[in-house]
């Protein structure tokens, strides 16, 4: 008998080695820990962290493929240059040069911009490379001055979900899976394995389910949800905040289920709003609120005898209005029946949602946890990329937080939480975060670490500046990362640039940075001004296309790094529950010519002579504390030595590198006042109006006219509201669908079309690599399932795709699956077909006030024999 | 055209098609069982009319054809011998076994024929011994499919019967090839020719028989099918409508039933010329090829999805 | 005697194919072959309608109708109901291909690699480890029997994201499978066919039944614990349930 294993092959079957080490997956922003399978230098298994209380052991269908990436014959092995011009689709030439020749060209290239002019530095980091090196981006930003950090992250996703989540210390909302009755979700699939910050939801997701809640899932797709949603609701894309406006109208309105007491307490609801739209201020320049009891405004921090929530007041000799008062008054227009034709959901369901999802919060109802009295709110509403991928996303997101601070849901027991807002830490001193007062009576918060002050602050909001980065964040501080960064790099002028940006020093780190976002075509232009130097694991089609130089990269089993505190700020640890604090450690040497990112960019930093600013700098970046601080002088510490006084600074002597290569990660119980923070640490208000975006409209607008720059700039809103997006508005009887890209967990980032085993997948199931479109839709334009279809949008781009007919679909809408971006046949790994070239870096499709992009757009779709 | 996906093609829960019987190597198989049941019958029919060259040939094609194209389907052809191990569980075992004792019982006839051995007692216990063994090797492939739960439709009675009419069938069109063949040679003696034309009579008449038995038997096994949901009905429907209905319409319908027929409705072979006597026999020789075919070839599994909803429908209101 | 069966929760599984990839690494299985899938179809019509995952995997039947028409003896059943198959006996007739209607079963006529050459992992696994299945012969889900041997679970069950596989003794009355067995509703595929399989689908919950369970619960404080939240215990939210009064309408 042989067990079940196929015959072995005589002498090389000897096992010389097998251990697991500790490590932490990145495949995507979930950051899992895992225990990784070796067995004679060879990667065979991946597993989750069974150790992980946080994570329960677990690592996604993702993760688990890493062993076959590793030796993936498709990764980039040697240093190597570009020897053809740059082009969509075109034969690079790679040539393979030595490393000390590789670094020679980058640092001459670098140290020219740094010598003339720091603004034509660009640093850039794919979505995941961005959480694995963080810390290194950052000290490599900081001791180079570099003004321009991007990302592939938030230009999709996120622009919008964290502008608003930084006001609340977080990057964006969750449900309190543990005690929640109902959820309702719009544009993400929490709990159904969808692409990214859902990994630890799935879990207790699934036992609430079991437990019975209740979970709606408002999507135009549901073919990614609808397995474990109670209801689906489809929606037209991009009029999700016509739902949420019209939820609050019945809540306000109709039902009369409001919880006053949170609104008047703990939101600046209660603010007096003059008619110039802002605070009205006291002597002191403090916001006033009305105090009913003796009839007079007083200063936000006054005491009060009653409280006024609503009602117009005059208040020296003006009129003015309580914000809930102007809330109250701009939804009185937004009935069911309103949004129901924007939506095409018909107003009753509107109208029993929101009963279900107002009776279910238990408005009023307090619950004991370890002695503690908290308000009990088993309801959530939350949101995701799908509902603000448009150029309403400002109004849309605020419409959605609006709808559950009607409730009272945030921070509540059931409620809607905000991750990681607050730690006490592992000790007290080490590795917190913390809200703070911040001006006006509004909570503040840390967000984020680092030699710069926080991307987005939470409040205050950085004010608009005169632009002077290729960022653009100077204009309009509010945006995370700006999608119109590579344009600014095509035409600096339509921007204020006032310098030349040929030449520019554009550093990737990992990301697929042409392709990406939209407009292709602008994003290579931007590169061809560029000296573009990639740090890639693979091979993909923007490295293909625009790199001069590509080094090669590592995986994350190769490399070692401090997986960003950002796991905390998407990956909740709930109450009962657990902090967690990880190493990612190399698991295998790299193998070929392959490096650690970390070093090669502190290797590039030491050729331009600024290793000792960087070592400085990650004194503050990796916030390290005497004695373990790096000396100036400590030129040859190397990137290792820096981790290990990372960890004994933060966690003890005796909790170095060597510790956390052993050990995996450090954990601590979670505490209740942690986890609903914003019911124990009385730091301030929530913004629920949000005066500032006003003031600094107004400073946009004008900073946009005394500097002709390219910004069309209206009156912003401090108040939720919804107008119809570009895609609505493009809309006619000739283009009368909209295209919809949506993400399966295994074919998003890219990582599904490097992956062999993924691709396996890939052309098996259902939803990938195909383009979903009702029945109904299908049958009215003679397409069958599995017919050529091309989906053409106003301007004449166009891509093809295979048609699969499905009832989980609008039927105005076609939808597409977007996680495989690479198509040039010079890129080996390329399986995809680029819906991106339908988008538009353009105006017209980007959200003013977060500048989030419009990511669907209106289409007529074809058979494609049918066209000529 | 009606379609199904193909075994292991996609995650989508739909009946789909089995491969391994059927499409590349698979073929070998087909070939293998229809070489069997043409060599089987042939044999047969040579015992019961005396022929020895057909006993020859049918053995050949039965023992070489089918072995050899068993062989060289399998996958490790080099442990064949480990599949005479469960003989008494698997009917694939026994089908080894049977062509094992077809292959000595048959030789040793076919050698007491050729030798003209007197022990005239011997003989004739060989002869309705190799039958017997011939038999079995023709029918033990009805049981095999029966036996196959994962393909509902070839899981009846009705196969017991479909496999050795058209195997029969096609056997006496062998025969009746063969002997026009040697006619046509000049290897029949001119005394000889007028009884080789009667056997050619004989096995007209059994043909005819069998066809108009295995027209039934077929419209049997379609109409359980048609009656029938789920993969059972998706079989015929492949068989019908399906990317096996060329096979089936030209190959069963035309070249087995509906040529013969009307040949035998214009009143026999007797008065045709002897090049398309042989063609038609040629075409039912081809016809049996289709009927192994499309049987196997249309084989489903059904979908996994029981009758009873294990999930909730979905509601909106 | 143990029996070793699995129970599959669909209120739990979240459809995201992470078994199937975890059991494509644990097994060293060459392309295309998949022990284990979450096979996929759409109820319903637009729009009352939703996608359903069904995973499905050897079902390590009490009967396996593979077992009997296996010519060599190969395919066979352990005396705790692991069916597996003894790649050294196996003649790759595909025999038993035919006979399952799980569609478990595959056969692999070359072993092929995922690039021209075998990366190291493929190496190492297939060579060293001697994971996945050899050159012209049928495989098939083991359910892991290496680790289960070794007193774990098979690699699918403890990957779950949802935890929706549970795996143990079904001889055991006490085990979390029997106990699943004895308190939810479930299911098995192709009953019909006799095959008494050992993996057993619980039925997503309908709301009549959850009352029911959470009424028997109730009845002793043991049941459901980590999953109680505080408070008033809320059981399905829905517009049936009343308001509470405070801060009602107070204006």
């Amino acid at each position: 008998m042989n067990n079940g294993k196929r015959a072995m092959h005589g002498g090389d079957a000897e096992i010389f080695e097998d251990v697991t080490i500790p490590s932490v997956c990145e495949i995507c922003l979930c950051q899992c820990p895992i225990v990784v399978r070796r067995v004679n230098g060879v990667v065979v298994k991946i597993e989750g962290n069974p150790a992980s209380e946080k994570y329960k052991g677990i690592v996604c269908g993702k993760g688990v493929t890493a062993p076959m990436f590793q030796d993936d014959k498709n990764r980039v092995n040697f240093p190597m240059v570009r020897t053809n011009p740059k082009g969509h689709n075109v034969d690079p030439g790679w040539k393979r040069i030595s490393w000390e020749e590789a670094m020679t060209i980058a640092s001459e290239k670098l140290g020219k911009v740094l010598e003339e002019d720091i603004r034509k530095l660009v640093v850039y980091a794919g979505v995941t490379p961005f959480f694995s090196i963080n810390h290194v981006m950052n000290g490599f930003a900081g001791a180079t001055g570099c003004t321009t950090v991007l990302s592939g992250a938030s230009v999709h996703c996120g622009n919008s979900e964290h502008f608003f989540g930084f006001s609340r210390q977080s990057m964006s909302d969750n449900a309190d899976w543990q005690y929640t009755n109902f959820v309702m979700q719009a544009g993400i699939n929490m709990g159904a394995g969808s692409s990214y910050r859902t990994r630890i939801s799935e879990i207790r997701a699934a036992d609430a389910r079991t437990r019975g809640m209740k979970l709606v899932m408002v999507d135009p797709i549901g073919v990614l949800g609808t397995e474990i949603a109670d209801e689906w609701v489809p929606i037209v894309p991009g009029t999700d905040g016509a739902l949420f406006m019209s939820m609050a109208h019945v809540l306000v309105h109709e039902l009369n289920i409001v919880d006053r007491e949170y609104l008047a307490e703990d939101t600046n609801l209660p603010y007096l709003i003059g008619e110039d739209s802002l605070y009205v201020r006291g002597e002191d320049g403090k916001p006033m609120m009305y105090d009913l009891a003796d009839d007079s405004p007083k200063p936000y921090d006054a005491s009060f005898g009653s409280l006024a929530l609503e009602g117009t007041y005059v208040v020296g000799g003006q009129t003015c209005h309580t914000a809930y008062e102007l809330l109250k008054q701009s939804l009185l227009e937004w009935t069911p029946e309103r949004a129901q034709s924007a939506t095409d959901i018909p107003a009753a369901t509107i109208r029993h949602l929101t009963t279900e999802l107002a009776n279910a919060a238990q408005v009023g109802a307090t619950t004991v946890i370890d002695g503690q009295t908290l308000r009990y709110r088993p309801a959530a509403l939350i949101g995701g990329r799908g509902i603000v991928a448009h150029d309403n996303a400002y109004g849309t997101w605020l419409a959605l937080m609006t709808v559950g601070e009607l409730l009272g849901l945030p921070g509540a027991v059931g409620g809607i939480v905000y991750a990681g807002a607050v730690s006490e830490g592992y000790k007290p001193g080490y590795y917190s975060w913390d809200v703070e007062p911040g001006p006006d009576g509004i909570q503040s918060g840390y967000f984020y670490q680092g030699p710069f002050k926080s991307p987005v602050k939470g409040y205050p909001i950085d004010e608009p500046a005169r632009p002077n980065s290729i960022g653009l964040r100077d204009l309009n501080p509010m945006p995370f990362v700006s999608p119109l960064a590579f344009r600014a790099i095509v035409n600096p002028k339509q921007f204020g640039l006032d310098f030349d940006t040929k030449g520019t020093f554009f550093l990737a780190v990992g990301g697929n940075w042409v392709y990406n976002h939209n407009s292709p075509d602008i994003h290579l232009e931007a590169m061809k001004k560029c000296f573009v130097v990639g740090i890639h694991n693979y091979l993909n089609d923007s490295v293909n296309a625009a790199a001069d130089l590509v080094l090669p990269g590592t995986t994350h089993l190769e490399r070692l790094s401090i997986p960003q505190s950002y796991a905390h700020q998407y990956q909740q640890m709930g109450y009962p529950g657990t902090w967690e604090c990880y190493l990612r450690q190399p698991v295998v040497s790299p193998g070929y010519e392959r490096r650690d990112e970390s070093e090669i960019l502190i290797d590039l930093l030491t050729k331009v002579g600024r290793r000792p600013a960087f070592n400085q700098v990650m004194n503050t970046v990796m916030a390290l504390k005497e004695p373990l601080m790096i000396k100036p002088t400590e030129v040859d510490i190397s990137w290792a030595d820096m981790v290990d006084r990372y960890c004994r600074s933060h966690w003890g002597e005796d909790k170095g590198l060597d510790w956390f290569k052993k050990n995996g990660f450090i954990s601590w119980p979670s505490k209740l006042q942690e986890w609903y923070s914003s019911q124990f640490y009385k730091a301030g208000r929530f913004i629920v109006y949000y005066e500032p975006v006003v003031r600094n409209g107004r400073q946009t607008a004008e900073l946009a006219r005394k500097y002709d720059i390219d910004y069309p700039v209206t009156e912003w809103s401090a108040l939720p509201y919804w107008e119809p997006c570009a895609q609505c508005r493009e809309s006619n009887e000739t283009y009368d669908m909209a295209a919809v890209y949506y993400k399966h967990a295994l074919a998003a980032q890219s990582y599904g079309e490097a992956n062999a085993l993924i691709k396996d997948v890939l052309a098996k199931d259902i939803v990938m690599d195909v383009a979903l479109i009702n029945p109904k839709a299908a049958k009215k334009r003679g397409i069958k399932d599995g017919d050529e279809i091309v989906i053409e949008a106003p301007d004449g781009m166009s891509v093809r795709h295979t048609a699969k007919l499905s009832q989980i679909i609008h039927p105005r809408v076609v939808g597409v699956c977007n996680g495989l971006a690479n198509e040039s046949k010079f890129t080996p790994a390329a399986k995809g077909k680029k819906f991106n070239w339908l988008l538009k870096n353009d105006w017209e499709y980007i959200d003013k006030i977060v500048q989030s992009l419009e990511a669907d757009r209106a289409v007529r779709v074809t058979k494609a024999e049918a066209r000529s | 055209m009606f379609a199904i996906p193909k075994y292991h093609e996609s995650f989508l829960d739909t009946p789909v098609r089995q491969t391994q019987w059927a499409e590349g190597r698979g073929l070998l198989f087909i070939i293998a069982i229809f070489l069997g049941g043409v060599g089987s019958a042939a044999y047969i029919l040579g015992v019961a009319l005396d022929l020895k060259l057909v006993m020859i040939i049918g053995w050949i094609l039965a023992v070489i054809g089918k072995g050899g194209f068993h062989l060289l389907f399998l996958g490790r052809p080099t442990r064949v011998w480990r599949a005479l191990a469960k003989v008494r569980t698997s009917w694939l075992s026994r089908g080894l076994w049977g062509l094992g004792a077809f292959t000595v019982i048959g030789l040793a006839y076919i050698g007491l024929e050729v030798t003209e051995s007197p022990n005239a007692g011997l003989r004739q216990s060989l002869a309705w011994l190799s039958v017997l063994t011939a038999g079995f090797v023709m029918l033990y492939e009805a049981f095999l499919l029966k036996k196959a739960v994962g393909i509902p439709v070839w899981n009846t009675w009705w196969m017991m019967a479909l496999i050795p009419t058209f195997s029969l069938l096609a056997g006496s069109a062998l025969v009746i090839l063969i002997q026009l063949v040697l006619i046509e040679l000049g290897r029949i003696a001119p005394d000889q020719q007028l009884a080789a034309r009667s056997t050619i009579i004989v096995l007209e008449s059994v043909t005819e028989i069998l066809l108009i038995v295995g027209a039934l038997v077929m419209s049997g096994y379609l109409a359980r099918g048609l009656r029938r949901s789920g993969a059972v009905r998706i079989s015929v429907q492949l068989l019908l409508q399906g990317s096996l209905r060329a096979w089936f319409w030209i190959g069963i319908v035309l070249f087995v039933i509906a040529v013969p027929a009307l040949v035998g409705i214009a009143g026999g072979f007797g008065h045709l010329p002897t090049g398309l006597i042989a063609t038609i026999a040629v075409l039912a020789v081809i016809g049996e090829f289709a009927v192994k075919y499309t049987l196997l070839a249309s084989g489903s599994y059904p979908k996994m999805y029981p009758s009873r909803p294990l999930h909730r429908l979905p509601t909106q209101s | 005697m143990k029996r070793w069966g699995m129970v599959i929760d669909l209120e739990r599984c979240i459809g995201c194919q992470t078994c199937t990839m975890t059991c494509k690494v644990q097994n060293s299985l060459p392309p295309g072959t998949f022990w284990a899938r979450v096979l996929k179809q759409e109820i319903g019509t637009y729009p009352n309608a939703r996608m359903v995952s069904l995973p499905v995997l050897c079902m390590h039947c009490e009967e396996p109708p593979c077992v009997p028409v296996c010519p060599t003896g190969a395919s066979q059943k352990r005396d705790d109901g692991i069916v597996w198959i003894d790649y050294d006996k196996c003649i790759g007739c595909r025999y038993c291909m035919q006979s399952c209607p799980y569609e478990a079963r595959s056969f692999h006529a070359e072993l092929t690699s995922y690039f021209e050459e075998e990366t190291p992992y493929e190496q190492v696994t297939r060579q060293v480890l001697g994971n996945g299945p050899q050159k012209g012969t049928v495989s098939k889900c083991n359910f892991c029997m290496d680790r289960v041997d070794a007193g774990m679970n098979p690699a699918c069950v403890d990957s779950c994201l949802g935890k929706a596989r549970i795996f143990g003794d079904l001889n055991d009355p006490e085990s979390e499978v029997s106990q699943l067995l004895q308190n939810r509703e479930h299911e098995v595929l192709h009953g019909e066919a006799g095959t008494k399989p050992s993996v057993s689908y619980l039925t997503e919950i309908s709301p009549t039944m959850l009352n029911v369970l959470l009424a028997k619960f109730s009845d002793d404080d043991e049941g459901l614990p980590a999953d109680k939240p505080p408070g008033e215990r809320a059981v399905s939210a829905g517009p049936e349930r009343s308001p509470d009064p405070v801060n009602q309408g107070a204006d």
